[in-house]
């Protein structure tokens, strides 16, 4: 995960949501229900369960929003929220939670035991394999200029002005540069995600 | 792609480096509740979809749950901040410093009225003063009542030199008047009250001698 620019987009995002702006919040949403959903999907393992904590685990995000002032990531205190709904919900129903946690920055990367596999369906697993090829194909692709760009911005995590001095060029051209990339590459996700 | 998609996908692409500056924000967020909404929306997904492939982080679940909780957060309060969180933190750190300020006040005033001397000395003022109000001249036939018309005199407001009789002593320095001056002084004082007594009382017959402690005292003799 790309903490350094995740923690800067979230918080220009949070700062919005806690002064009244709800719309940022649907960008979080939109940003952070599938790593939700595969954290919450270590402890409920039917759809319907899952949907429901994971939307409870939001709720609870957005009550909570005012009183989060930025001393940890975002994500890692929407997960800790994420965990202990989850929690909750299973104790609630009489059965016993992981005795073991994850952290938050494995979460993601967490394989899962077999009953989470059950939730992944043949088609979703074979759809982000296709997606990652894809992805990485488009990028091998790419014009020398954006594909130096984006990799630097991806891969190695660095600032706008960190890639200029790099590139020898101004900051509003790497700007510039990431957006037509992304825009190549989104091109792409979009026709994986059509099946076309 | 018009000119204002391709700013708005700028913006957007900016927003996600955590680099959006001030008009990028706005302009996403005012797209949002107009007609792009859904528009912009899938594509903010797509972006984050694109990064996880390339990183080789893509959830493999993916529940589209995105519409229902919104929908859900839009029944939500809407939260307000008046004020700045520096400006409130600056004004609840003085709240507390007055607070402790006024307590360590009260505190010290409360200290000294407890004044233990002055305690023990009103309770003692209040003992003699029950007792005078409680002696046979102030008991009264049953169901006669006087009506005392004075003011009310509280001796216990009355400052503690103000109620210990006292007499100015003059403190004299002792080196002022020489040993033999002070001696001199007493026998010339002695001398007329042996004159004085032998002409008024009738042990004024003897007359004083000046004898030595030592000659008197019987275990010595």
């Amino acid at each position: 995960m790309k903490d350094g620019e995740d923690q800067a987009s979230d918080k220009q995002l949070v700062v919005r949501v806690q002064k009244g702006d709800k719309r940022a919040f649907d960008l979080l949403v939109i940003k952070y229900q599938f790593k939700v959903q595969a954290i919450v999907s270590r402890f409920v393992w039917d759809r319907d369960e899952l949907a429901d904590v994971t939307q409870e685990a939001f709720i609870k995000a957005y009550r909570a929003i005012p009183n989060f002032r930025g001393e940890s990531q975002f994500y890692t205190w929407l997960y800790r929220i994420a965990v202990n709904s989850a929690k909750n919900y299973v104790v609630a129903r009489g059965r016993r939670p992981p005795e073991s946690d994850i952290d938050a920055a494995d979460a993601e990367q967490w394989v899962g035991s077999d009953q989470m596999r059950d939730l992944e369906t043949p088609e979703s697993q074979l759809f982000c394999q296709e997606l990652e090829h894809a992805v990485r194909q488009v990028i091998a692709d790419l014009p020398e200029d954006l594909r130096t760009a984006v990799t630097l911005r991806e891969y190695h995590d660095l600032s706008y002005d960190e890639i200029a001095d790099i590139m020898k060029c101004p900051t509003g051209t790497v700007r510039s540069r990431l957006f037509r990339a992304r825009e190549v590459i989104d091109a792409e996700v979009l026709r994986v995600m059509s099946g076309k | 792609m018009t000119k204002q998609i391709d700013g708005l996908g700028e913006s957007l692409s900016a927003l996600m480096d955590g680099e959006a500056n001030e008009l990028d924000l706005q302009r996403v967020l005012k797209n949002i509740e107009g007609e792009k909404r859904e528009e912009i929306l899938a594509r903010w997904s797509r972006y984050h979809s694109g990064s996880e492939a390339m990183r080789g982080e893509l959830p493999t679940i993916r529940m589209d749950m995105a519409a229902l909780i919104t929908s859900a957060v839009e029944n939500e309060k809407t939260h307000r901040q008046a004020l700045s969180g520096g400006f409130l933190d600056i004004l609840g750190q003085f709240a507390v410093a007055a607070s402790v300020a006024m307590l360590a006040i009260v505190g010290v005033q409360n200290y000294n009225q407890l004044d233990p001397q002055q305690s023990m000395h009103s309770a003692a003022l209040d003992a003699y003063d029950v007792q005078l109000n409680t002696g046979p001249a102030m008991q009264f036939p049953s169901g006669f009542k006087p009506v005392i018309n004075a003011q009310k005199v509280s001796v216990g407001a009355l400052q503690r030199s103000q109620l210990v009789p006292s007499r100015e002593v003059e403190k004299v320095g002792a080196r002022e008047f020489p040993e033999q001056e002070i001696r001199g002084h007493i026998d010339k004082m002695m001398s007329k009250h042996n004159d004085h007594t032998a002409v008024h009382s009738a042990y004024g017959v003897l007359p004083f001698i000046d004898i030595n402690k030592e000659d008197v005292t019987p275990d010595r003799r």
